[in-house]
């Protein structure tokens, strides 16, 4: 088995060699890992949208109030896609 | 076409806010002097145009800081949270007219974080004390104190910094889509293609992307200095 590994791993040094390339395609990949944190954004200001739109159906004359808390309730969930978004940026920002 | 610059530099930001500054100078100057003219008992025309909006948007920032702090501080708070709005109100919406906005540098967004750090801290040192807001700080059980007080320490900063990365990132995502989709109409060879989706392009997506977006972040960063101020005053 240590064998098989060591030879594996002489094959991949010589199919993947570090360079600019090398570097470049990994930030590229880590920039995309960095966005997936939209899957959480998106479960969060569905909730409270889904929140907001249950408690206008119970009490339709506080619409209003509720349209408010909903706008800064959702900008506040959204930090964390933003900075996912940010750090997405500031990765691919060495190659543009 | 699009830049992202890390070093912290302000650029043409500098002088696009420089010159939203020396705009909304002049017009509240100008409307402050029509305004002083009027009589409210002896003139009872309806206001139009410019002077209206500017009622609306004083009363505006007036409720609002009347139903979260309290009509005694609106002396104090009023003027600059009205400065504050509608800086960023026009800073946001600057790319309506083919300038990329202030707010989209990431110099001048973390120096709207600094003004909010300012003004947090000048609330609870005008209204607590040096002496009562370390006590805040230090937590209500002394054992745990050396634990809390780093937290609340951290916590200081972040929620200003938090908030001027949100305005940062909202307003950038916006120039960075509107520049993907300019960019990807140079992939469209018809010179009649390329009108129609220039048009396209333009009509749909500044109006959401600029004004849309950028007005619910003025009322978002309005909306979270006024309720940390409130945490900070009790």
């Amino acid at each position: 088995m240590q064998s098989l590994f060591s030879v594996l791993l002489s094959e991949m040094e010589q199919v993947v060699e570090y360079n600019q390339y090398f570097s470049q395609a990994m930030a590229y990949i880590g920039a995309a890992i960095a966005v997936l944190t939209g899957v959480s954004q998106g479960i969060g200001q569905s909730m409270v949208a889904a929140k907001a739109c249950e408690s206008i159906a119970r009490q339709p004359e506080m619409a209003g109030r509720i349209t408010t808390a909903m706008i800064v309730g959702a900008a506040v969930a959204e930090t964390t896609g933003l900075y996912a978004f940010i750090t997405a940026i500031l990765i691919l920002s060495q190659f543009m | 076409m699009i830049s992202f610059d890390t070093s912290f530099n302000f650029g043409l930001s500098f002088y696009v806010s420089i010159a939203i500054i020396i705009m909304l100078a002049i017009f509240f100057i100008v409307l402050g002097v029509k305004f002083s003219k009027l009589d409210p008992i002896k003139d009872e025309v309806p206001l139009k145009g410019l002077m209206m909006l500017s009622v609306l948007l004083v009363g505006f920032v007036d409720n609002n800081v009347d139903a979260n702090l309290g009509k005694t501080k609106r002396k104090t708070y009023s003027p600059f949270f009205l400065g504050l709005v509608s800086y960023l109100f026009f800073a946001n919406i600057t790319s309506m007219i083919g300038i990329t906005p202030p707010t989209s540098n990431l110099a001048i967004a973390l120096s709207m974080c600094v003004i909010a750090f300012l003004i947090f801290e000048f609330t609870s040192f005008r209204f607590n004390g040096l002496k009562n807001k370390l006590k805040g700080m230090l937590g209500p059980v002394p054992f745990v104190a050396p634990i809390i007080f780093p937290i609340n320490l951290i916590g200081e900063f972040t929620t200003p910094f938090s908030m001027g990365m949100r305005l940062f990132g909202n307003i950038f995502s916006g120039v960075l889509l509107s520049g993907v989709l300019f960019g990807a109409l140079e992939a469209l060879g018809h010179a009649l293609e390329l009108i129609v989706g220039t048009v396209a392009v333009t009509i749909i997506f500044h109006p959401i992307f600029d004004f849309a977006f950028g007005l619910i972040q003025v009322y978002v960063f309005f909306m979270l200095t006024t309720m940390n101020i409130k945490i900070n005053i009790e």
